[in-house]
């Protein structure tokens, strides 16, 4: 636009502030559009100030942006890196998440006419969905950098553990809106919690030794089994009543404990 | 860094590694073999991910199997097949594994990310998902995530699989850089790779350390072995650009002396294996 | 390292629509220093300075779409980097700008200034410090009037009255 250049001196005194307004507005102007004379102005600004400026710039850039989940698990006081690490598993569960989501909205809709078969399939159902999802969640299927994660120093046993309980958290909150929501019951909407931690813990508990996805499809099929055959002459809901939360309490335990003394099977 | 004495890891009645011996010190060693030496378990067994079934293993001077998290925290592991969260962007992934490698401040492990991304060249495309990335990228990001925690033991199995001419070209200059002062273990099957990377090579040949050395001795092995004739002779000869056989072995006859190089050597220590086994 | 160093601001600003990290970091270096002076100018506040600044390029990487292609990028980027520093204003009570209060024309700059602007830079260098900082907000760092009563603290009416006197001011100059 013009012949017209600053020079080193005239550069140093607009950095420092020493020139006229006028004359300031005038080189400010020039400025814009003269990118030879912008880098005269270069070395008039501290290099650390600009580095640490563009620190900040760069992990705003960079760093990646929660999700909901993991906004969730921040507000409750997980730790960040522990909230990452479930907000990726969650992330990764999403496909199975929804299509459990839908399975579960079919059974409660089947129970809205409130017969004992509707509920009973339903409370059936919701125990297995955390267990299909424990079960994908592990190996290869649940993790495509799983070779990588073995050979890192983080604790296998406290990363599967992580993964199950964002399973469980998901897949129980969803069978409680829909239970809430669709089925209008006092505590029968509840009633697969306990069922469901067994069978969950169960299904980690012997991980430790066999095959995540085999031990997830023996649990479904044995638990699908006896609810078949307990209820096969008349169906009841007596399988969830007060003796028999009691018992999936009990298993819960013995899985939980079992899970703790083979931890170090998962490393 | 590594001493390995008879290792031995059996599937079934298959020995995969079969009293296997070596050591490996600073620089970039070799690990060079045909598919199915057992290349790939012995460096998942040096990733800690797998345990010897006998023999000793000591890495980076401690015993995995005591000694596990200290020997993790110093070692940078690629897989040969690895695998990625595709929706993942770049930053994320290496983020993901940074976690799984203890870090635990999130600034700090943001700039060991961001460093670690830089030095394989890919600051470019670090906010971008892993799906959208050309398989050398992929690669790069692999090494990436090996460099986290500036590790003194990086072990890469077979770094150049499925790279054309100019990303091996990048990753021979990426690899003997960070080789400069760190061990690297690469895991290959092309000699091409071991003379132009590595200060030392270890053969691997149905589960044994066949050779042990320098590139420069395993070449030299081939020395006045190597012939050039109209004729083909033996079990190792094939045809030359320029029409004439190469041969190695015994001289045929009004055969030439050629010239060996590190892939003569390669081919004639499993030569002896083709020959035995033909035998 | 990369070839991005030789790319132009546009080419530059493209590759950062296009979530390149790299063409962020080259146009960071190029821009952040002229920034950085001449947001000082306007707010004495290194703290508040620096913040506007890492606003902006957040800004530029997330927004880096909506720019047309047209007209200098530095321009552009001086459009967020100006406003990033009302909203550090806006956060903070209000403080004084010293920038704008300087009066004062050495006859060497008077010179320099006649190159670049002739007769309207004398007639600027002629008006009162208030009416110059309205013109300056208004005209030269391209704000609005409600935006440029902010920078200077003053009620927008003021601004547009001061204005007016200083356009008309001018003309007598100038005619």
């Amino acid at each position: 636009m013009s012949t017209w250049h600053m020079d080193d001196g005239l550069a140093v005194r607009y950095a420092d502030g020493e020139l006229n307004p006028t004359l300031a507005a005038s080189v400010e102007a020039h400025l814009l559009a003269c990118d030879q004379c912008r880098s005269l102005l270069a070395p008039q600004v501290p290099r650390p100030r600009l580095d640490r400026v563009w620190a900040e710039v760069a992990d705003a850039v960079d760093a990646p942006v929660p999700g909901p989940f993991e906004r969730l698990l921040r507000a409750i006081g997980v730790h960040e890196h522990t909230a990452r690490l479930l907000g990726a598993a969650h992330s990764l569960r999403l496909p199975w998440i929804a299509a459990s989501a839908v399975a579960l909205l079919f059974a409660a809709l089947a129970s809205g006419e409130m017969t004992r078969q509707g509920l009973l399939v339903y409370l059936t159902l919701a125990p297995i969905l955390p267990v299909a999802g424990v079960a994908v969640a592990f190996g290869r299927d649940g993790d495509p950098a799983h070779e990588i994660g073995l050979a890192a120093p983080y604790s296998m046993f406290r990363l599967m553990l992580i993964r199950a309980a964002a399973v469980l958290t998901s897949s129980s909150a969803l069978a409680l809106v829909t239970g809430l929501g669709l089925l209008d019951h006092d505590w029968t909407a509840a009633a697969w919690l306990l069922p469901s931690l067994a069978l969950t813990s169960l299904t980690l508990a012997l991980s430790s030794r066999f095959d995540p996805r085999h031990c997830g499809a023996a649990v479904a099929a044995t638990w699908l089994v006896v609810v078949v055959s307990v209820n096969l002459r008349e169906p009841s809901l007596a399988m969830f009543g007060g003796v028999g939360q009691a018992g999936y309490l009990v298993v819960t335990f013995v899985s939980v404990a079992l899970l703790f003394f083979r931890r170090r099977e998962f490393s | 860094m590594i001493e390995a004495v008879g290792l031995v890891k059996a599937y079934g009645r298959d020995r995969v590694l079969d009293g296997l011996t070596f050591t490996v010190g600073k620089g970039v060693t070799g690990l060079l073999g045909p598919n199915g030496a057992g290349k790939t378990t012995l460096v998942r067994m040096l990733a800690t991910v797998l345990a010897p079934d006998g023999g000793e293993l000591r890495l980076l001077g401690r015993n995995p199997a005591g000694d596990l998290l200290e020997i993790r925290r110093r070692l940078g592991y690629l897989p040969q097949e690895p695998g990625y969260q595709r929706g993942f962007t770049v930053f994320e992934f290496v983020d993901y594994v940074a976690i799984l490698k203890e870090m635990v401040e999130r600034r700090a492990r943001h700039d060991e990310v961001r460093r670690v991304i830089e030095e394989v060249g890919l600051t470019s495309v670090s906010g971008k998902r892993i799906r959208t990335l050309s398989g050398g990228m992929r690669r790069r990001l692999g090494i990436a995530q090996a460099l986290l925690g500036d590790p003194e033991l990086i072990l890469l199995d077979e770094p150049t699989v499925g790279l054309d001419a100019e990303q091996r070209l990048r990753f021979r200059e990426l690899i003997s850089h960070i080789g400069q002062d760190r061990t690297v273990v690469l895991s290959t099957h092309q000699t091409e790779d071991v003379s132009a990377l590595c200060n030392r090579v270890v053969v691997l040949k149905a589960g044994r350390c066949a050779f042990e050395g320098t590139p420069e001795q395993l070449r030299t092995l081939a020395e006045g072995r190597v012939w050039l004739s109209t004729e083909k002779s033996g079990v190792l000869s094939w045809r030359t650009g320029e029409g004439l056989f190469r041969n190695i072995g015994p001289a045929p006859e009004g055969a030439r002396p050629a010239e060996p190089t590190v892939e003569d050597g390669y081919l004639l220590l499993l030569g002896d294996k083709a020959t035995a086994a033909t035998a | 390292m990369s070839e991005h160093e030789s790319w132009t601001d546009a080419r530059l600003l493209e590759a950062v629509a296009d979530g390149d990290r790299r063409a962020l970091e080259v146009l960071y270096a190029r821009h952040a220093p002229w920034l950085v002076i001449r947001l000082t100018r306007r707010c004495a506040d290194p703290a508040l300075v620096d913040e506007a600044l890492q606003d902006t390029f957040v800004a530029v990487w997330r927004t880096a779409r909506t720019w047309k292609g047209k007209g200098e990028v530095a321009a552009w980027i001086w459009g967020i980097g100006i406003r990033r520093l009302l909203d550090q204003l806006r956060r903070r009570p209000a403080v004084p700008l010293p920038a704008y209060e300087q009066v004062m024309v050495s006859a060497e700059e008077q010179v320099l200034l006649g190159i670049e602007y002739g007769e309207l830079g004398q007639a600027m260098g002629r008006l009162s410090p208030e009416l110059r900082a309205v013109v300056q907000a208004t005209v030269l760092d391209g704000l609005t009037t409600r935006e440029a009563g902010r920078l200077l603290g003053i009620p927008a009416g003021t601004v547009k009255t001061r204005m007016m006197r200083a356009k008309a001011l001018l003309r007598e100059e100038l005619v």
